[in-house]
């Protein structure tokens, strides 16, 4: 109560200083002091918070070092029923040997560093601790000599105040008189604690100085323990594991990661279950690609089929049959239609409906890969065609006439070597300039050989094809044509002349040839031979047209790409005939709609397009608006569908499913 | 979620209950189920791990920042009397070399911490949601293909009326197989494969970890002791005899005595 009173009369006086209409008093020594215990005292108290920070993260080091130290040593030892992983993984054998003793080393560690961090607790955070206690006590008579200065300052004041008043009245003099005794006492006490203050502060900062000298020399050597610990440990386990822990730059370890990391991450990286599933349908898909032959059942979709009538090929959900499948013909049940897997492509939309119904009971077209290629390049016997006569000069040489073709047995890289063929069931080597070659393809290919062959004294011409034209220009040009070293030998001389002649009696110059395509154009070659270096014309695309209906544009009315020409041959290669036919309806935002549909045989006035083998109808209806169009089959995450470029569009959804034709 | 989806969890959630009750056979993996739980043990340590490393390394840096500050305040206090004592040289040294610690450790430990052990386990640990992601969806599947299989033993047991259900009830019965199979063979084929790999994956790790703890070790060791110079040549012993303590004691009670530690 007494404190309370005593506040409460002081009360007034901290106010009025504050606002600075009282007085206050200070001792420049004493605010010295204070200022330095200030920071003592933040210091202890900031002391005892990085040491417990210290001494946990200590802990978690060791901690977290064991549970790193034996997960890893779970991990890299065999997983329950995994044998030999030494064995597996020879390179890794060191690390799997030492993993346990690793561990072991960690957990001992673990251990040892309790009492160190017992030690940190009572010898450092203890007498901090203290150290903060009597720093308590220290501000409490800071804060005691505060309320004396106040109470000093307080009587002060009044006193001088009321010496100063001119006329006092009779209370004015008992107050003061009494006033004067409190000023004396407070006077006094004050000066009593600040002196003691004053004497005490320096004296208790030496102390704190002495008191931090053997502090820190123990925490210092505290944390060279905790080091030597793990250092010690750390070598220990080095030397009997045989690690180099020599003291190298951080980036050195990384590097020296780098080069150790194995393909692994390469491995996994490529690993199937690492990556996220898009679809199930097109990972389906996929397998089937890969073992097309043992393929069973039908991709179910996860892939939404699109409403419009526009043909998108989502594979369709055969859960999903609906009521619309009645319609089609329910083709004989049998269990033994178990191999049999609808294609992977069926219209969504209902109008269609019944061709997808139809082509559920179908037998299952091969998977793309399954697809003979367009024809595998077989073991081609091999042609050139002589230019010149060549009689043999040495034994095993061969001999033949201009025009004359040589099955090749034996070739080299340079086509200025000598090389081995047949002719005639005779075998031999003769030189290839003075022959043409016949590539796989039916083109002709000049060797190009500007120099002399080796071996061989024969001049190198650059001959045009054999035909009569050309012998003869060459005839005209000879004595240009004339290569430096070309000596002109007999041989040489009579292989012109012959050239020359042959060239002109055989015109076809390849008599009696095997099956192997020797191009229909080899006579007109003839006219631009005369551009010796270049190849014949590229041989002509295989076209297999089928005999069209009456009603034909010149052009075909639609042509489909190769991807689409893949797709379609899927789509079609089912045991019953059958077509595709594309129509147009009248639906969609646009007015018009693709609309695709399976058809036994063409109707009266369809349109038939056919390219590359497969025949596509156009309903002869919408053949104004089909016209001109390009056929694409486009498969992305979202959606595989037909798609149409179609140059008589003059105005199309943003959906992309309708258009329309009219302006 | 879809309408599909929802469909389809609706009835997955059927054929669960009915295969609770019994109505459904369930189909057994032995196989599949001895990968996945090796799987399992296998996610469950790496993530533990991953954590584990990161606590070690998190430490360090706590260790090495909690010295930096403790060697601040010691300073502070060497300020409060003079600087130029024994032991505030001392203090001076030590301060400069944790310091030194701790920079140096950040500098050239982080980096190649993060590319030895950090990166590789994180890597690892984000695999594991795809993988998982597949087995769930392999799960899925293979509820869908008891459902379907048990349908179609059910037709076949009592062949129904309309003469389509049981040819489409066995073509959802293949591609539900199909499906399943497909997913279920890559998970068998491929967790194995996972499990193996990890060996090659963590081993360099290992030695790199090693060889950074034991350079953090060296270097804290090396750089603290040099301290030891500034001190007196007794503290050693004195620390060792354990009169560091008792100094601190006598000093704590001179303290005390102080006239204005009275408190009163």
């Amino acid at each position: 109560m007494k404190g309370f009173g005593k506040a409460l009369a002081r009360t007034p006086f901290a106010v009025t200083s504050k606002i600075g209409m009282a007085k206050k008093s200070t001792d420049p020594e004493f605010d010295d002091y204070h200022r330095h215990f200030s920071a003592l005292e933040q210091g202890a108290e900031k002391l005892i918070k990085d040491s417990k920070a210290f001494s946990d993260a200590v802990t978690s080091l060791f901690t977290a070092g064991a549970g790193f130290a034996s997960r890893f040593s779970v991990i890299l030892q065999p997983i329950a029923g995994e044998y030999d992983l030494i064995g597996k993984h020879p390179d890794a054998g060191h690390t799997i040997r030492n993993v346990a003793k690793y561990e072991a080393a960690m957990t001992e560690m673990r251990d040892l560093i309790g009492p160190e961090l017992e030690l940190i607790d009572t010898r450092i955070v203890g007498p901090a601790k203290e150290l903060q206690a009597v720093m308590k006590t220290i501000r409490k008579s800071i804060t005691k000599r505060e309320h004396k200065l106040t109470d000093y300052d307080r009587f002060n004041n009044s006193l001088t105040k009321l010496r100063d008043k001119k006329d006092k009245s009779l209370s004015d003099e008992k107050n003061l008189f009494k006033l004067e005794q409190d000023f004396e006492i407070a006077t006094n006490e004050y000066d009593y604690i600040n002196n003691a203050l004053k004497q005490d502060l320096p004296r208790f900062m030496m102390l704190a100085t002495q008191f931090i000298d053997p502090l820190f020399n123990s925490f210092f050597y505290m944390q060279l323990n905790i080091f030597y610990l793990l250092l010690e440990k750390m070598q220990s386990f080095a030397d009997e594991s045989k690690y180099d822990i020599s003291s190298v730059p951080g980036a050195q370890i990384a590097q020296e990661y780098e080069e150790k990391r194995t393909d692994a991450w390469n491995i996994i990286e490529n690993l199937g279950i690492i990556k996220r599933i898009v679809s199930v349908s097109r990972l389906v898909q996929q397998t089937r690609a890969q073992n097309n032959q043992t393929m069973l059942g039908r991709a179910g979709s996860v892939a939404t089929s699109s409403g419009s009538s526009s043909l998108r090929a989502a594979p369709p959900p055969s859960r999903s049959v609906s009521a619309s499948y009645k319609k089609a013909p329910p083709p004989p049940p049998s269990l033994s239609s178990q191999g049999a897997a609808p294609p992977p492509y069926t219209p969504s939309s209902s109008g269609v409906a019944a061709a997808s119904a139809a082509a559920t009971k179908r037998a299952p077209p091969p998977p793309p890969a399954l697809k003979p290629k367009p024809k595998p390049p077989a073991p081609q016997i091999k042609y050139v065609v002589a230019l010149y006569d060549f009689a043999a000069q040495a034994d095993g040489d061969l001999s033949f006439n201009a025009g004359d073709r040589i099955e090749l047995v034996q070739k080299t890289e340079s086509a200025e070597d000598w090389w081995t063929g047949r002719i005639n069931g005779q075998q031999g080597v003769f030189p290839v300039n003075k022959c043409q070659q016949v590539s796989k393809a039916g083109l002709w290919i000049q060797p190009r050989s500007d120099s002399r062959p080796p071996n061989s004294s024969i001049p190198v011409l650059v001959p045009p094809p054999s035909p009569s034209l050309m012998a003869l220009s060459l005839a005209r040009m000879h004595p240009s044509m004339r290569i430096p070293c070309l000596s002109s030998t007999v041989i040489t001389r009579r292989a012109m002349m012959s050239a020359l002649r042959t060239g002109a009696i055989n015109h076809p110059p390849l008599p009696n040839s095997p099956p192997l395509t020797i191009p229909a154009e080899s006579t007109t070659m003839s006219a631009d031979a005369a551009a010796p270096q270049t190849a014949a014309p590229p041989p002509p695309v295989p076209r297999a047209e089928k005999p069209r209906p009456k009603i034909r544009a010149a052009k075909a009315a639609l042509t489909i790409t190769p991807g689409a020409v893949q797709r379609l041959r899927n789509l079609l290669s089912g045991p019953t005939p059958q077509l595709i036919r594309i129509g147009v309806r009248n639906k969609g935002c646009a007015g018009l709609s693709y609309h695709l549909e399976y058809v036994e045989k063409p109707g009266k006035f369809d349109e038939v397009v056919s390219q590359d083998g497969v025949r596509v109808l156009i309903d002869s209806k919408a053949l104004f608006s089909i016209i001109g169009s390009e056929m694409d089959w486009k498969e992305d995450p979202l959606s595989s569908k037909f798609v149409f470029k179609n140059p008589n569009i003059k105005d199309a959804c943003g959906c992309g499913e309708s258009f329309n034709v009219a302006s | 979620m879809s309408w599909a989806g929802f469909k389809k969890t609706v009835n997955r959630a059927g054929t669960t209950l009915l295969q609770k009750t019994g109505q459904i056979e369930r189909t057994v993996d032995r196989e599949f189920a001895d990968e996945e739980a090796k799987y399992r043990i296998f996610e469950k340590e790496c993530q533990a791990l991953q954590k584990d490393a990161k606590a070690y390394w998190d430490a360090m840096r706590a260790m090495t920042s909690a010295q930096s500050r403790i060697a601040e305040t010691v300073e502070t206090f060497y300020g409060a009397a003079d600087q130029s004592s024994e032991g505030a040289m001392a203090g001076h040294a030590y301060k400069r070399s944790v310091d030194d610690l701790d920079t140096s450790f950040n500098r050239e430990l982080d980096g190649p911490y993060r590319t030895t052990v950090s990166e590789p386990l994180g890597k690892m640990c984000a695999y594991f949601p795809v993988v998982n992601e597949h087995i769930t969806k392999r799960n899925k599947k293979l509820l869908d293909y008891d459902s379907a299989r048990s349908k179609l033993r059910k037709l076949i047991d009592k062949p129904s009326e309309d003469p389509t259900k049981l040819p489409r009830a066995q073509q959802e019965h293949d591609e539900c197989k199909e499906m399943f199979d497909m997913l279920n063979d890559q998970l068998i084929a491929e967790l194995p494969q996972l499990l193996d790999l990890r060996v090659p994956y963590f081993d360099p790790s290992f030695e790199a970890m090693i060889r950074m703890q034991a350079k953090f070790a060296e270097e804290g060791y090396e750089k603290l002791s040099g301290v030891q110079r500034y001190f007196a040549d007794n503290v050693r012993d004195d620390y060792a005899a354990g009169q560091l303590d008792a100094q601190v004691e006598g000093i704590l009670q001179e303290m005390r005595e102080l006239s204005i530690c009275g408190g009163n």
